[in-house]
């Protein structure tokens, strides 16, 4: 997502990162109990993946995380009128990019005179899976994220928690 | 949703499949987004995400350490 903010930047997009709740909480970096220690694990972020956007950081009770659905890694476009442009439950870059190119397409026909008119769509997303980067991450966070995503992935299956509705949107 | 509930020890938070299941729902395209406050974390600074919007479309990726 870092690459995708410097190739656009100067075509006028802008790019936030929003830190939110620890989605795999573990022995090295536990859930937040104050904003301080938030902020301290945002800047770990910053520092692991080298992000070089611009970071914002919710309060301790989630108030932007709950308003925009609560998703551990969901993405947003968000128009110069703050109307919602695109949205995803996951972030997947290459699923953004194409969100990108298609509305600074837009931006240039009507620029060009194009008479240009609003409608819905919907599109079914694809993500790469990450599996070995994935697990690696859970290991920086400790031993018991790694043990807690096993147990998770055993309920699962059974179509407990998620189980079920994963099933239902064909994500099993 | 208590603070601690939100923000939960152990992986998975029950609040999940709430979210999972209501997302298609919520905020739907076209909408206007929300402008909470928010802390920018290079300067400790609180401001509005509106107010950070200044040209052309802003992509917002949610997401932590973890």
């Amino acid at each position: 997502m870092d690459a995708i903010a410097e190739s656009y930047a100067d075509r006028g997009v802008q790019s936030i990162f929003l830190y939110v709740r620890e989605a795999h909480p573990g022995e090295h970096f536990p859930h937040h109990t104050s904003f301080e220690q938030k902020l301290a694990q945002a800047r770990v972020f910053q520092q692991r993946w080298h992000c070089q956007r611009s970071i914002l950081v919710d309060d301790l009770d989630g108030t932007a995380h709950n308003a925009f659905g609560r998703m551990p890694n969901m993405t947003y476009i968000l128009g110069t009128d703050h109307r919602v442009l695109f949205r995803a439950d996951w972030t997947d870059s290459s699923t953004v990019q194409f969100a990108v190119d298609y509305l600074l397409n837009v931006d240039e026909r009507e620029r060009e005179g194009t008479a240009i008119e609003p409608f819905y769509a919907e599109l079914r997303g694809f993500r790469w899976e990450d599996v070995a980067g994935f697990a690696a991450g859970l290991e920086y966070n400790g031993p018991r994220a790694v043990s807690e995503f096993r147990q998770a992935k055993l309920r699962w299956s059974r179509g407990e928690h998620l189980g079920a509705l994963n099933k239902l949107r064909g994500r099993e | 949703m208590s603070l601690e509930e939100y923000n939960y020890a152990a992986f998975p938070p029950e609040d999940d499949v709430d979210a999972f299941a209501h997302f298609m729902e919520f905020l739907k395209v076209g909408q206007l987004a929300p402008d909470p406050e928010l802390t920018e974390l290079a300067s400790g600074e609180r401001m509005r995400l509106r107010s950070l919007i200044r040209q052309g479309m802003t992509i917002v990726e949610f997401g932590s350490l973890t």
